[in-house]
């Protein structure tokens, strides 16, 4: 009796799905198994892959069935979905950073801000819950934590340890807390579960934070085993610049491959709150302390590659616009 | 309307297909010039149906698989009618020369072109 027993894939089947992967989930849950089942008819027996013309068919119908999945989003859904891919980018950064801060001059004082990086990577994967409550909770501990940081003994002992100019006291409060409570409050305000992104999305902010990881690691190594910076690739790496070139690109990629507009919208919406402080207040002591060897030029490449993304970002939707309306 | 889409729904024409019934219909048709593609044919479908020029007519499990048929509208079948009108109009100019407008005409196209 054969009853109940599955009869496994044929080698065809199995690579078509893989194939039919870049469809959207949605789409391949109510069409996938049409799809495939009008595939293995169509094509002769004794293949093991789709031929050449059915496969590049079937990557670009999936391209083209996430665009037309992205352009069916309201603006609003897609503005609110952008701003928390880019401000989880911001936190994951900056998580990074403090991390690097660590790395580069290990003491128990600075302990506070790494609770503080761990609070920030935190609030910006409580985003994608699409819980406004955890989010405010975890943005409102990570703000105490930063302000108990900032008045503590510890922030004195960093300042002795690594011969920083610290100084204590409301505007300084002010100075370190707003650049944080401001995009922390943005992300609040957008949380939501309506404008939950997709999970896939959080790569990016994984990958900023997997890159400011390596950094650390490089710096590490650079301390206990080489006094000198191992590659071009770990300086750029230390230095963030690598990071900023990477995002640019690969979004800018993704952007491009997908015609969705939340990539690049995300992208500005990380550099806003990445370059806008140091634009406004000019404290560059602060910004460079903070994010290691920042310099003004960076600043301006990270400036133009949001003008950039801005410019691309109107243009996707402008292109979006105009293809909902052709009919062929 | 581009090739593809003119010959899914030509293939129509005769009645509810699925869709390996159109691929094979739209190769008749053609005299094996379009070979569509799975994902192309599944793509052109999506957006005929959006256009309301197919809709879907039944649907039913083979081998464990939706197989679903899809037929003309109303609205489908006036629009392969106007850009068969609209291609045969073309197509006259060429192989019925007293159909065609004055400047298209053999004995005009034949003279000789004024170089300047």
């Amino acid at each position: 009796m054969n009853m109940g027993l599955r009869i496994p894939p044929s080698p065809l089947e199995r690579h078509t799905r893989l194939l039919l992967r870049a469809y959207p989930a949605e789409y391949r849950a109510e069409r996938s198994g049409e799809i495939l089942g009008t595939l293995l008819e169509a094509t002769p027996g004794g293949r093991g892959w789709p031929t050449l013309r059915d496969s590049v068919s079937l990557v670009t119908g999936g391209i083209r069935a996430r665009a037309d999945l992205n352009r069916r989003a309201p603006l609003g859904t897609a503005l609110r979905q952008a701003t928390i891919i880019g401000v989880s980018l911001f936190c994951a950064h900056r998580a990074g950073a403090s991390l690097q801060e660590l790395a580069r001059m290990p003491h128990f004082s600075l302990l506070p801000s790494v609770a503080d990086a761990v609070l920030l990577i935190l609030v910006a994967v409580l985003a994608w819950t699409g819980s406004r409550l955890a989010v405010l909770a975890g943005a409102l501990g990570t703000l105490a934590t930063g302000m108990w940081w900032d008045q503590s003994d510890f922030a004195v002992l960093a300042t002795l340890s690594h011969g920083r100019v610290h100084a204590p006291g409301i505007g300084a409060l002010l100075q370190n807390a707003v650049p944080l409570a401001v995009p922390l409050a943005v992300l609040v305000g957008v949380t939501g579960r309506s404008a939950r992104p997709r999970i896939g999305w959080l790569a990016f902010p994984g990958i900023s934070l997997a890159l400011a990881l390596t950094a650390v690691a490089l710096q590490m190594w650079n301390v206990y085993q080489v006094n000198a910076y191992p590659s071009a690739l770990g300086t750029a790496l230390i230095s963030g610049r690598g990071t900023g070139v990477f995002l640019l690109a690969g979004i800018l990629a993704a952007a491009w491959l997908v015609t969705d507009t939340r990539p690049a919208l995300g992208v500005a919406a990380f550099l806003t709150v990445f370059t806008l402080p140091d634009y406004v207040s000019n404290t560059s002591v602060f910004w460079h302390d903070f994010y290691g060897t920042t310099s003004s030029s960076s600043l301006e490449t990270i400036g133009a590659g949001f003008v950039l993304m801005a410019a691309l970002t109107l243009l996707l939707r402008h292109r979006a616009r105009k293809g909902t309306r052709t009919v062929s | 309307m581009r090739e593809p889409t003119y010959f899914v729904l030509a293939a129509l024409l005769g009645g509810p297909l699925h869709g390996y019934g159109i691929i094979q219909r739209a190769g008749e048709l053609s005299g094996g010039r379009v070979r569509l593609a799975t994902g192309t044919l599944y793509t052109a479908l999506d957006r005929l149906t959006a256009e309301g020029l197919v809709e879907l007519v039944s649907e039913e499990t083979v081998n464990g698989r939706a197989r679903r048929t899809y037929g003309l509208t109303t609205d489908g079948s006036a629009a392969l009618r106007a850009e068969a009108q609209r291609m045969a109009q073309a197509a006259a100019l060429v192989f019925t020369p007293e159909s065609a407008p004055d400047h298209a005409r053999p004995g005009l196209l034949a003279r000789k072109p004024r170089t300047t």
